[in-house]
């Protein structure tokens, strides 16, 4: 359904490991940051991302390809919902990474505005931890154990929203 | 029956034979009515509108047959579903939408979530904050900037995000971040009432969203608030509700009402004509299905008493309603 776009303008993404990843712009505009360099015809060359390394960008690139090939919700109502699906358990299976990888990709889609990947890698975050108990939680987002509350301090915590931990 | 509902928007006239004919109830014609309006009135403020009623009087094979599945695509841009979640079985979105018969029984079971929509972006990105430096180590989600962070805190409900406060030191205070507040008043148990609630809201303002509170409104910054009401609270939840001056997004589910409960729905919807989105789940509980019609002719003659105009909404641009009528079963 796609047309092909081998033929499209290619853009050039440099990782901080220097890494070169040679992307359609198609792909590319799924970052609001990069889009809006392109029309400020500021990337002509190779884009350096010097905080980004090349395991983390390479997910990244896999994530932007899929949503660029995928038609857009807005561009109209009856939309195929075989397409939804698909990028739904594309998403899905996307997000089954470890939990450094998915704060590593957030805070990359975070610094390339993606609005729809900080999306998923939030609520990724929040579905792992949520309803778990505070030493799941700890080990899950690999807590300081040097900077934990003293028992008093966590039950003057516990009591100030007993609502909560009921 | 399929009702044309494109074919009644489109004139004004024809949404009026409509109310007449199908005697629906009196809430529902009025947000139908309100919903007229808006289409004709502010016609490009509304992009999304979904209208979903859910009624299991008739039992199940008839189903198909009612006026349950009232879509309108006339002029909208797009159409959004929301998926509730009922004890753990997502009820299907429409079209094909099936219904959930253990809804009738002699009481209702909680729900083990409600998942009305989501508020991701209700919060600003934050704008040109760097990945890490790769060389760091150490607590995870502690690397995230605050504005993340607080995204994190919003997706879930808010007694989770106030669980953190245990975690350690750096995360005392992080639950403050929230952009949203998420309660779901069916899963919290005795020993909470709703002026803990208040109290505790009090407190998250007064700590960390607004300088200043003025005594009058309850929640003089909130903008998102998604409520689960247990059917006790409906009165202070509708106070509450009309506190909150700037609310933009607010998502009220299992409301239930008596059947002359009405006048405190449109009560509440004056309080909250600001509103860019609004998503309403309302019960109503009937001791058997005979008075089912009893109501509906109640209802038609409350609407035509009724002297009270609703507001318009200027600024919706989102609206969802569901009714649920749930009859009691008893015996045969």
């Amino acid at each position: 359904m796609s047309t092909s776009s081998s033929s499209s303008k290619k853009i050039v993404l440099k990782s901080a490991d220097n890494e070169t990843f040679e992307i359609d712009e198609i792909v590319a505009l799924e970052s609001q940051a990069i889009k809006n360099m392109i029309e400020d015809e500021c990337a002509d060359n190779v884009i350096p991302l010097g905080n980004i390394d090349s395991k983390t960008l390479s997910k990244i690139i896999e994530y932007c390809k899929k949503h660029a090939e995928s038609p857009k919700k807005d561009d109209n109502a009856d939309i195929d919902e075989k397409a939804v699906e698909d990028l739904k358990s594309f998403d899905a299976e996307f997000a089954k990474v470890d939990m450094p990888l998915i704060q590593d990709i957030l805070m990359a889609a975070n610094f390339l505005n993606i609005d729809n990947l900080i999306g998923l890698m939030c609520r990724t975050i929040a579905d792992r931890i949520k309803g778990k108990t505070p030493e799941e939680i700890r080990k899950i987002l690999n807590i300081n154990k040097n900077d934990l509350l003293s028992p008093e301090q966590e039950a003057k915590a516990r009591e100030e929203n007993s609502w909560a931990f009921d | 029956m399929v009702y044309d509902f494109a074919a009644a928007f489109e004139s004004g006239k024809a949404l009026v034979s409509f109310r007449c004919r199908h005697k629906l109830s009196a809430l529902l014609t009025i947000l139908i009515i309100l919903s007229g309006e808006m289409i004709g009135l502010l016609l490009q403020p509304l992009t999304a509108l979904l209208l979903l009623i859910q009624n299991p009087i008739t039992g199940g094979s008839s189903l198909s047959e009612m006026p349950m599945n009232l879509r309108y695509y006339c002029k909208l841009r797009k159409l959004s579903y929301s998926t509730i979640m009922i004890r753990g079985h997502p009820v299907a979105p429409l079209p094909g939408w099936t219904l959930n018969t253990d809804v009738v029984q002699d009481k209702p079971k909680k729900p083990d979530a409600i998942v009305i929509g989501t508020v991701l972006h209700t919060c600003s990105r934050a704008g040109g904050v760097c990945p890490r430096d790769m060389s760091s180590t150490g607590e995870e989600v502690d690397r995230l900037p605050k504005e993340l962070l607080s995204n994190v805190l919003s997706l879930m409900p808010t007694k989770f995000a106030v669980r953190t406060s245990i975690l350690s030191k750096r995360w005392r205070n992080n639950w403050k971040l929230v952009h949203n507040l998420d309660f779901d008043f069916s899963v919290i148990h005795h020993g909470f009432s709703f002026y803990y609630l208040l109290q505790f809201v009090v407190r998250i303002l007064k700590h960390s969203l607004i300088s200043h509170c003025p005594s009058s409104v309850n929640l003089p910054n909130l903008k998102t608030l998604d409520v689960v009401l247990d059917s006790k609270t409906s009165d202070n939840a509708f106070k509450f509700i009309n506190g909150c001056p700037v609310l933009e997004h607010l998502s009220l589910a299992r409301v239930s009402c008596e059947v002359d409960d009405d006048h405190l729905l449109v009560e509440l919807l004056k309080g909250i004509s600001e509103v860019k989105s609004l998503s309403l789940a309302i019960n109503y509980t009937l001791n058997d299905a005979s008075s089912y019609s009893n109501c509906v002719q109640y209802h038609n003659l409350l609407r035509y008493s009724c002297d009270s105009p609703l507001p318009k909404f200027p600024n919706l641009k989102h609206l969802e309603l569901k009714r649920v009528i749930t009859v009691l079963m008893n015996g045969s």
